[in-house]
């Protein structure tokens, strides 16, 4: 009886300090998380671009994002449009992940999908190994003055060759959604 | 001495006098397996002749006047799974009967083997190819809360997750138990015998819990265990299952046995399109050891290992909002294969877990017995997202280590009365192992738990009654890591004193009838999900915040319920009512604004304490009619959020399972299931993003056939699941926004015991 309430005294005093490991967590680094989405758009006439931007460094929680367009478009002229994609969670080292994506082209796509009220045409210029878009280049192509927002995606594992699928339309493409920004835009003459 | 082995237990039967007409004796003693005790007012049921007599305080009973021929004794006592034993009367007889009784449970919630003619434990095994919570199913009250095929854990009452604490073998199973998409890191091939105790007979148990604990317990060894096996096999064509399990009982040295399970399952299919990645690989084993060192001490030791390779949907994997808005909208979901396919791919999970349990039962008198108990866990968990890097890379990563030590005493008082005490200690440590590239959801924490309980049973006649009290002293320290840059380490530190206490008692109306009330007060407090998550929850496309600043919840429970049993035992009838109430009951809630991050919007879900009402009803018939076997359950339940007065959401609808047994008299056994589920519409469309699906009604349909071959036994099943081929969506189903629930199946099982 004496023995067995040693051996429970022993037996609880084993477990309370074996289990002392106050360890600091690891922070992880973060080097799949986006953070900045930069889309430049040249005149291909020349001229000064316009950029469009969606920063966030801390990630989802934290402060929320700023989102800004430098200004507005000029009317009935064409874009050389390129995106960037960056992780600058560490200040230090910022990341650029559009290379990344570039890589992995066959799994990657991305959609520019304007408003109705917003008279702009796209077009896709680059393409993968299977001659497929990707997304990162492209043309924008201004009409009337207009105003409206242009909502960019990145799609994860998309089916690129489904029926529907355009630079406008990802419904039928399925995939998980890296990215979704919407920026407001301004066609002016 | 004759020894005979009928159905699960063991009975010793010794034969004197010479053969007589309808002037036998049939004597004997009701004994509990778990502890040799005499088990006293046992019922004694004279099946051909329909009387009976109750046995002593002794346990022993005595019938007379008993013809020659084929005899059927059905012994029934409170706490017991009622066991029927049938001979050939030739003289006086004498039995030892060992009932399996569950030390001091009243019959808050008991379970009864469906079909009066199959041994629980064999029910148990039949359903050795399923996941452990849809083997609870069976328990009147019970339902599944699902992630698809991947997992599925109980609902009781209401409660589930941290509200639902689930013993495996005695020890509060440790894990993963705040995520909706883990289920139970059991072995259903080594359970022999489940139930759901509440009330003052669920506070001498550790774990997170607002009142109701799930018992899944091995059967037990006793110093009478002896020599048998048992291997099976199984095939299920949705899925190409197979699943293999072993089982060998011996006595050397010490009394042992083993256990072991594999199943391999490719892609579900649900009745119009292949479920992607739903495959299935497990592999688990058990030993459990037992040496009667002296009539006054034993000591046992257990150690099982539960290994699993989960597949989740593929069409369940989505991004953000605007994602899930489109998965919903598919007839087919998005990434559906139109081949079969046994691979697992992202999004997947593993898990390894790992239970060592050691205990010494002392019996110090006669009415005094001591308990020490130690249980250690190992939980190893590795979530697969798809992600641009590499798949392999898990996406979550948690290893939870778990000790767990109690003493426990008991002392048999004069006049039927028992006191139980104990004091436990229970030590976390959950870590998020490096290298998965992704803010954990769940911080790193540590938490002690030191706990004190005692009970008092009171069973002097027809009136029985039982209180308790239960305290906890809880401690947390969370390691989180801010979300605003630079990313520092923030330690936060807890401590809650939790008090249960229930008190209840039933009265015996006249042989049939005996009605019972418990009332029952619980406090819980805040685990660390609900504390600390920060982050994307993928499975639910939503960001989930835990609260600090959360309170304990408080809950008082009211559960009335009145038992009939017919005198030929032919016709059981159960059925109870509760009333919970519960203060700051933690509530997983949507914000009214979406979080705009560079994926895109997603609704954030914060943790909050609401006042809540739920309020339930089960019934449960059990009878044979002639050849036929019918057991009915019915389920009905209200949740709501008195705060905010909606209902609180996760609460099971109203479901009805039927099972009608037949047996042939070519001992084919015939077995008609039904499960009719109504649709939950009591939640609005703000409250999710898609409405609850509609009612369903299943069907499966069993044939069956045991064959004795000497003292070895052969059996066969043939059984189909979903016999229309039915598709449905099940509300508890967190994938039924993606999928239809699967189809159906054609089943066959092939097992030998000796």
């Amino acid at each position: 009886m004496n023995d067995l309430s040693l051996l429970f005294a022993c037996l609880l005093l084993l477990v309370v300090l074996g289990c002392n490991d106050s360890d600091d967590p690891v922070i992880e680094n973060e080097e799949e998380l986006i953070t900045d989405l930069v889309y430049t758009l040249l005149p291909a006439a020349g001229g000064p671009p316009v950029t469009m931007t969606f920063r966030d460094p801390d990630g989802d929680g934290g402060q929320a994002p700023t989102i800004l367009v430098s200004g507005p478009l000029a009317n009935n002229t064409e874009y050389d449009g390129s995106i960037v994609l960056l992780n600058s969670s560490d200040p230090s080292a910022t990341e650029n992940i559009t290379a990344e994506v570039r890589e992995e082209a066959d799994d990657h796509q991305f959609f520019y999908i304007p408003e109705s009220s917003l008279d702009v045409t796209l077009a896709y210029t680059d393409s993968d190994n299977d001659g497929a878009p990707i997304g990162i280049t492209t043309t924008l192509t201004t009409g009337d003055t207009s105003t409206g927002n242009l909502r960019i995606l990145l799609r994860h594992e998309p089916n690129k060759s489904a029926t529907g699928v355009s630079i406008t339309d990802p419904a039928a493409a399925g995939g998980e959604t890296d990215i979704e920004v919407t920026f407001a835009v301004t066609v002016s003459n | 001495m004759l020894k005979w082995l009928l159905c699960s237990f063991p009975l010793l039967l010794c034969t004197s006098g010479r053969a007589q007409t309808c002037d036998g004796r049939i004597t004997g003693t009701v004994i509990d397996e778990h502890n040799d005790e005499r088990l006293a007012f046992t019922t004694v049921y004279l099946q051909q002749e329909g009387r009976g007599v109750e046995a002593g305080i002794d346990g022993e009973f005595e019938l007379t006047n008993i013809c020659s021929g084929p005899v059927s004794i059905r012994f029934s006592h409170i706490g017991c799974d009622p066991e029927t034993v049938e001979f050939d009367f030739r003289a006086d007889t004498n039995l030892t009967v060992y009932l399996h009784h569950h030390d001091n449970y009243t019959e808050t919630v008991t379970v009864t083997s469906t079909g009066a003619n199959v041994a629980y434990e064999q029910s148990l095994d039949r359903q050795s190819d399923r996941q452990i919570s849809e083997v609870l199913e069976s328990i009147t009250g019970i339902s599944s809360l699902r992630t698809g095929t991947a997992a599925a854990k109980p609902v009781y009452d209401g409660l589930y997750g941290n509200r639902l604490s689930i013993q495996n073998n005695g020890i509060a199973q440790a894990g993963q138990q705040w995520g909706n998409d883990h289920a139970p890191e059991i072995d259903p091939w080594v359970a022999a015998y489940v139930r759901v105790v509440d009330g003052v007979d669920a506070l001498r148990y550790g774990g997170s819990t607002l009142g109701p604990t799930v018992l899944i317990e091995p059967a037990t060894l006793t110093p009478r265990t002896q020599q048998e096996g048992k291997v099976a096999y199984g095939f299920r064509s949705n899925g190409l299952g197979h699943t293999l399990n072993a089982r060998v009982t011996d006595s050397a040295y010490v009394a042992y046995r083993l256990s072991g399970s594999l199943k391999l399952a490719g892609d579900q299919q649900a009745p119009d399109y292949y479920l992607t990645n739903t495959g299935r690989r497990e592999g688990n084993a058990a030993m459990q050891l037992a040496k009667f060192i002296n009539p006054r001490m034993t000591a046992r030791l257990y150690y099982s290992l539960f290994s699993a390779n989960v597949g989740v949907l593929r069409g369940s994997h989505i991004g953000n909002l605007s994602d899930l808005e489109e998965a919903i909208g598919r007839t087919v979901p998005y990434f559906t294969s139109s081949d079969f396919s046994y691979s697992l791919s992202s999004p997947r999970q593993t898990v390894v877990h790992h239970l060592l349990k050691g205990e010494i039962h002392y019996q110090a008198s006669d009415n005094e017995r001591l308990i020490f108990r130690y249980g250690g866990q190992i939980d190893d968990r590795k979530e697969y997202d798809v992600r641009r890097g590499s798949d392999e890379r898990a996406a979550l990563k948690l290893l939870q280590t778990t000790q767990f030590l109690e003493g426990n005493y008991r002392r048999t008082l004069a006049e039927k009365s028992t006191l139980e005490a104990g004091v436990q200690f229970e030590s976390v440590a959950n870590d998020n192992q490096p290298g998965t590239g992704v803010l954990p959801l769940i911080p790193n924490y540590n938490g002690r738990r030191g706990s004190a309980f005692a009970t008092y049973h009171r069973e002097p006649g027809a009136l029985q009654y039982h209180l308790g009290l239960r305290y906890d002293r809880q401690y947390f320290e969370a390691l989180t890591i801010s979300r605003d840059l630079p990313r520092r380490i923030i330690n936060y530190q807890h401590t809650f004193n939790a008090l249960g206490g229930a008190a209840g008692a039933s009265v015996q109306l006249g042989e049939r009838l005996s009605t019972e009330i418990e009332f029952t007060y619980r406090e819980r407090a805040p685990q660390i999900n609900e504390l600390y998550s920060q982050g994307l929850h993928q499975g639910v496309s939503g960001i989930e915040e835990g609260d600090s600043s959360l309170a304990i919840e408080r809950s008082g429970k009211l559960n009335l319920g009145l038992h009939y049993g017919s005198a030929d035992g032919r016709l059981t009838i159960n059925g109870s009512v509760f009333a919970q109430r519960v203060a700051d009951f933690i509530n997983l809630e949507p914000q009214p604004e979406l979080r705009l991050t560079i994926r895109g919007a997603f609704p954030v879900f914060k943790y909050r304490g609401v006042d809540a009402a739920l309020y339930g009803a089960k019934i449960n018939v059990l009878a044979q009619i002639g050849r036929l076997d019918v057991d009915s359950r019915l389920a009905l339940l209200y949740g709501q959020n008195l705060t905010d007065d909606v209902a609180l959401i996760y609460m099971p609808p109203t479901n009805w399972r039927t099972h009608l047994g037949y047996t042939l008299p070519s001992e084919v056994q015939l077995t008609l299931s039904s499960l009719f589920t109504a649709r939950q519409g009591r939640i609005t469309t703000e409250q999710d993003f898609l409405p609850p699906p509609p009612a369903y009604m299943l069907f499966d349909f069993r044939l069956s056939r045991d064959f004795a071959l000497g003292g070895r036994a052969l059996s066969l099943a043939l059984e189909v699941e979903n016999l229309f081929d039915t598709a449905y969506r099940d509300y508890l189903d967190r994938q039924r926004y993606y999928a239809d629930a699967p189809g159906r199946s054609l089943n066959f099982r092939l097992a030998y015991s000796w």
